[in-house]
């Protein structure tokens, strides 16, 4: 196919200098924080919310809200990148490490190395475990100081910074560990099974 | 690939694209096309934008808003201009059609810049001669921000049986006659035809505004297959 | 679509028709659908579609159930209909 005609004076939004390095090939830095759904945004209440920790079909540890705030918190600034090609950089998010959760829950090794996280609404992705572990990954409940509001996933969601933000999912009600890596949601419709940004693994075959 | 011939701006956010298209098919009141920009760095974008003009117009327009930090818009509104190239694809969409032989009576609602289709079914309704009843409810945040206002007061003139009501939703003039608040029931039954008319609707704007019209329509009895709806992304009205 | 604070509100099966049409011949926005779920019919240009740039995810307007799910990336398409029983696409202009 021959390459499309430039439109002339288009660019995408400029990148302002130094951030050349924290940006992924392919991706530009945004300052608003672009909302995008597989589906509508569920209302789920606290008094209903629980997460739960899970293997095959038996339940490992489920937490209501209020034992979930009473976890250990912790507060990281990252960078996260979309594979619709924008970035954001410096964003502040708190929650409960999975580390946090697999300590609390008793659970020092796991034998199964993959996971796929289940969300109201019934979004899923999977991860291998070692990605959400060693401080990788958290389940989010703040951003920028605030709740975290249900356009962006409230009350929580997954955050694994360092691989695509479609792998970050909204509205996280369970992890559940599995034996073999199965697609999720967007990684069934040809999206990459991984998704390192650094490598630009958008879509599968990447 | 399209050529811009000319730019006219329609509103302070909103201008009309007169295009040149070598090989275009024609195309159906309603429909739209999808544009696509192209960085010199390859970045792409896309969006879809309906046909304003009529079918047997001289160009084909497009009438644009410039959304505040939107990736389109603001390059088609403040940057191009005539003799600029515009690669497009089109027309699209066979559901959002109204042609003059369909007959009526014509309710249309129009949120924003929802009433850039609805204008074409309008353009195409006076170039055919058709005296089909119709009513256009068109609401807008302000008076500046009515697109076609001259245009539309015209085709009311012309006394072929149109009339358009507007609404503003944020601020009015000092002596305003028209509705100052938002689309709801009441108005709808005012100024709309009732369903025993049987009248096909269209109701294009931001989603947020086509489902809201779309439950009271359907409240005030008209028929789910006569109502035909197109979300627009986020926008004013 | 646009980034604004509404970026989660859905477009609708008339957004997606260019999409549609590069993989089909017909043109499926006047076709109407049967959804898995619920049983409920609509016209697919009235189906709510969610997913932005990353694909089209159609969702029944009475229960949610994704019916179509259509994605393009570089090496193709993907569809997803297991949330349709039947799709019905007239050859005449409606």
């Amino acid at each position: 196919m021959s390459k499309p005609p430039t439109s002339r004076g288009f660019r995408a939004r400029p990148r302002p200098e130094g951030q050349g390095k924290r940006v992924p090939p392919g991706q530009h830095e945004v300052s608003d924080f672009p909302v995008l759904s597989a589906g509508p945004t569920p209302q789920t209440s606290l008094e209903t919310w629980t997460f739960a920790l899970q293997d095959g079909g038996s339940l490992l540890a489920k937490w209501t809200w209020a034992e979930f705030e009473a976890l250990p918190q912790t507060t990281v600034v990252v960078d996260i990148h979309c594979v619709t090609a924008w970035s954001k950089i410096d964003t502040e998010w708190q929650g409960v490490t999975i580390d946090a959760l697999l300590e609390v829950a008793g659970l020092a090794e796991l034998s199964e190395p993959y996971a796929m996280i289940h969300c109201d609404g019934g979004y899923t992705t999977n991860l291998p475990v070692e990605d959400l572990i060693a401080g990788k990954a958290m389940i989010a409940t703040r951003y920028d100081g605030e709740s975290l509001t249900p356009e962006h996933g409230g009350p929580a969601r997954l955050l694994v910074p360092h691989l695509y933000f479609w792998k970050s999912a909204k509205w996280a009600r369970r992890l559940r560990f599995m034996d073999q890596d199965e697609p999720g949601f967007w990684e069934s419709l040809g999206y990459h099974m991984y998704g390192d940004p650094w490598k630009e693994q958008r879509y599968s075959g990447d | 690939m399209a050529e811009v011939n000319d730019v006219i701006p329609e509103t302070h956010r909103v201008k009309t694209l007169l295009l040149g298209i070598p090989g275009w098919p024609g195309h159906l009141p309603g429909q739209h096309v999808d544009v696509r920009l192209t960085g010199e760095d390859g970045y792409q974008a896309q969006r879809s934008y309906s046909i304003a003009s009529a079918p047997d117009a001289f160009h084909v327009s497009l009438t644009v808003e410039r959304i505040s930090d939107g990736e389109v818009s603001p390059y088609l509104v403040d940057e191009l201009h005539a003799g600029d190239r515009l690669e497009l694809r089109g027309p699209i969409g066979g559901h959002f059609v109204w042609t003059a032989t369909q007959g009526g009576p014509l309710f249309l609602i129009a949120g924003g810049s929802g009433i850039v289709p609805l204008m074409a079914m309008l353009r195409h309704r006076s170039a055919a001669g058709s005296t089909v009843p119709a009513v256009l409810l068109y609401s807008s945040r302000t008076l500046e921000d009515i697109i076609y206002r001259e245009e539309l007061s015209n085709l009311v003139g012309k006394g072929d049986g149109l009339t358009v009501a507007h609404a503003l939703t944020r601020a009015r003039p000092a002596g305003w006659a028209g509705y100052a608040r938002r689309i709801d029931q009441p108005m709808l039954a005012e100024v709309g035809f009732p369903a025993s008319a049987r009248p096909r609707v269209f109701v294009c704007g931001p989603t947020s505004i086509v489902e809201s019209a779309s439950q009271l329509l359907l409240g005030l009895g008209h028929e789910r297959s006569l109502i035909k709806t197109e979300r627009f992304g986020p926008t004013g009205g | 679509m646009e980034k604004t604070k509404d970026g989660a509100l859905p477009l609708d099966g008339n957004a997606a028709a260019g999409l549609l049409r590069e993989l089909f011949v017909l043109d499926l926005t006047v076709a109407s659908l049967t959804c898995e779920g619920c049983g409920a019919v609509a016209t697919v240009a009235e189906v709510r579609v969610y997913g932005g740039r990353m694909g089209a995810i159609f969702r029944c307007g009475a229960c949610d159930t994704p019916v179509l799910r259509l994605s393009r990336t570089p090496s193709g398409f993907s569809l997803d209909m297991r949330g349709a029983r039947c799709l019905r696409v007239p050859t005449a202009p409606a």
